[in-house]
């Protein structure tokens, strides 16, 4: 198996450390991932908002980079995901935007026939990979680790085919697996805002207090994302959440490849652990600890 | 779980439903005078929104009542559709409604008409454009500046654009934030740039070309 990997612009800059872990599992589950030559950005959900055609060409040519080498793409940020899906769907169900795609797309002399594959690692970790194999290899199970999975919005809405649009299972049975102890999360497709932290600041934190409290309420040790953005409101404004709504949140926010990698027997270095702000790493090593 | 509020008995719920707890609940739909109205308003939404039916909603809400910030748009989603199938296209690009949306996707995942209500924001904006002054719009002008600049998003330019077209003082308050996403690693002091970067500004000015007159 070899994947063209889209890691898009944050994970190579505030979301380092899933860029880091992505690759590290990878490695250890000896699955291929090669990063896509000269990739893009894939607009988010800025280009949409200004220019129609422009915001599904852009992603375009990521995905015709892919094409040319035969390849799935495997996206780890949620926004990203949806940008490239949101491309390739219109290209393969709307004939009236496809041709002015083709066209445009002829005009820079880029080939591009839709064809390539878009998903998501969350997904080839569970689907592809498969539980079994990763059970397998977990070398330091994460006994007794309690934690809330939150998905995020983008990963499992309408036309993204590998999870139920509100209550997806896929991540709290990769935890599972890693030998957490998965607790009922009600808001684990909720927005957290994306974005709008830049625009919105005060509403945005607001969605997140909510996020954060029902994590506390339900005695997670730790919340576990599979999106830069989720993370970045998450943990980065945490202490903007407690100054604002006089609570006392301490809730590490860490990246599911980061959990995997710990389980798999990946060295703690090559996670990125150090890089949450909430710190992280403390809560991974003592339940690995507890195993060793 | 309802609580029942101390200043109010428990078992008088009809007076408290009456008091409208969502704008929408009012029935305040400005009386406007139809010349003002355009016809051809709706089909622009829906080219722009990849060819979304917006006479197929039934105004049943569902929209409404999934979206985390009906209750601070102008009017909720459910309400501005009625609005652009009239055609009252002024008073939907002075909206805030879809400056509020967050692309979340749980309208469209819900909308038993299948109608993807998030294009249908996004084309709003697209053709609100330029009038409108919403920090949220120029905060996506600058993005897609940035990106026509390097092809790949730079945060921190990002943020330094945003603030200087809108509040400079703004950088202040990023300031401790900024310092410890520095410290850990998290933030780039250049931007990385793609080298096929001219296919990109090729395709800005082949997009806004090919968009003219639709
Ligand atoms: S969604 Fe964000 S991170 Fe992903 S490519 Fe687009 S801008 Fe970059
Ligand atoms: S949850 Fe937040 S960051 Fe994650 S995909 Fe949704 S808006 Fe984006
Ligand atoms: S959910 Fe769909 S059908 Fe119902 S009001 Fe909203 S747009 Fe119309
Ligand atoms: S996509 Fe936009 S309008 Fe729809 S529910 Fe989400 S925020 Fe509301």
């Amino acid at each position: 198996m070899n994947f063209a990997y889209y890691p898009g612009c944050s994970l190579h800059a505030s979301a380092r450390e899933y860029d880091e872990s992505t690759l590290a599992v990878f490695q250890a589950l000896e699955v291929g991932l090669e990063e896509i030559n000269d990739w893009n950005c894939c607009g988010a959900t800025a280009l949409p908002s200004t220019n129609y055609l422009f915001s599904l060409l852009v992603p375009a040519r990521n995905l015709a980079l892919a094409e040319q080498k035969g390849q799935i793409v495997a996206v780890a940020c949620n926004s990203c995901f949806v940008s490239l899906r949101r491309a390739k769907t219109v290209y393969e169900n709307n004939p009236e935007w496809r041709s002015k795609m083709r066209e445009a797309m002829e005009r820079i002399n880029v080939s591009f026939s839709g064809k390539a594959q878009v998903r998501h690692i969350l997904d080839i970790v569970v689907n592809e990979i498969g539980l079994e194999q990763i059970a397998a290899r977990v070398k330091r199970p994460l006994q007794g680790l309690k934690a809330v999975p939150y998905y995020g919005c983008q990963i499992a809405r309408p036309l993204n085919e590998f999870a139920h649009t509100e209550l997806p299972t896929e991540m709290d049975r990769l935890l599972q697996t890693l030998g957490v102890k998965v607790l009922r999360y009600d808001h684990k497709t909720k927005c957290c805002g994306g974005s709008h932290i830049a625009t919105k600041e005060a509403d945005t934190l607001g969605l997140n207090q909510e996020l954060l409290e029902e994590a506390q309420m339900r005695g997670a040790e730790a919340i576990v994302v599979s999106c830069p953005l989720c993370q970045l409101n998450l943990d980065a404004y945490q202490e903007k959440i407690n100054q604002r709504f006089g609570t006392n949140y301490q809730i590490p926010v860490v990246y599911f490849t980061q959990l995997l990698g710990a389980a798999l027997g990946v060295p703690l270095r090559k996670l990125g652990l150090s890089r949450n702000l909430v710190p992280a790493r403390r809560l991974v090593e003592k339940h690995i600890e507890e195993v060793l | 779980m309802s609580v029942a509020r101390e200043d109010q008995p428990e078992g008088d719920l009809r007076l408290q439903a009456a008091a409208p707890a969502y704008p929408d609940a009012s029935n305040d739909i400005p009386v406007i005078d139809e010349e003002s109205l355009d016809p051809e308003f709706m089909r622009l939404v829906e080219v722009f929104s990849g060819n979304q039916y917006v006479n197929s909603c039934i105004q049943c809400g569902t929209c409404s009542g999934s979206c985390a910030f009906s209750y601070k748009m102008q009017q909720t989603p459910r309400k501005l559709m009625a609005m652009i199938r009239a055609g009252m296209r002024d008073e939907v690009l002075a909206s805030d409604t879809f400056w509020y949306c967050t692309s979340c996707y749980y309208c469209t995942a819900r909308c038993p008409r299948g109608i993807n209500l998030t294009e249908v924001m996004y084309a709003l904006r697209h053709l609100a454009g330029k009038r409108q002054h919403a920090q949220a719009a120029v905060f996506y002008d600058c993005f897609n500046s940035v990106l026509r600049s390097y092809g790949r998003l730079y945060e921190s330019g990002l943020l330094v654009r945003l603030a200087l077209k809108t509040d400079p003082m703004s950088l202040v308050a990023y300031g401790p934030l900024g310092v410890k996403m520095f410290l850990k690693g998290k933030l780039n002091l250049l931007p990385e740039r793609v080298r096929a970067l001219d296919e990109i500004r090729k395709l800005y000015d082949i997009a806004a070309e090919m968009e003219e007159g639709l």
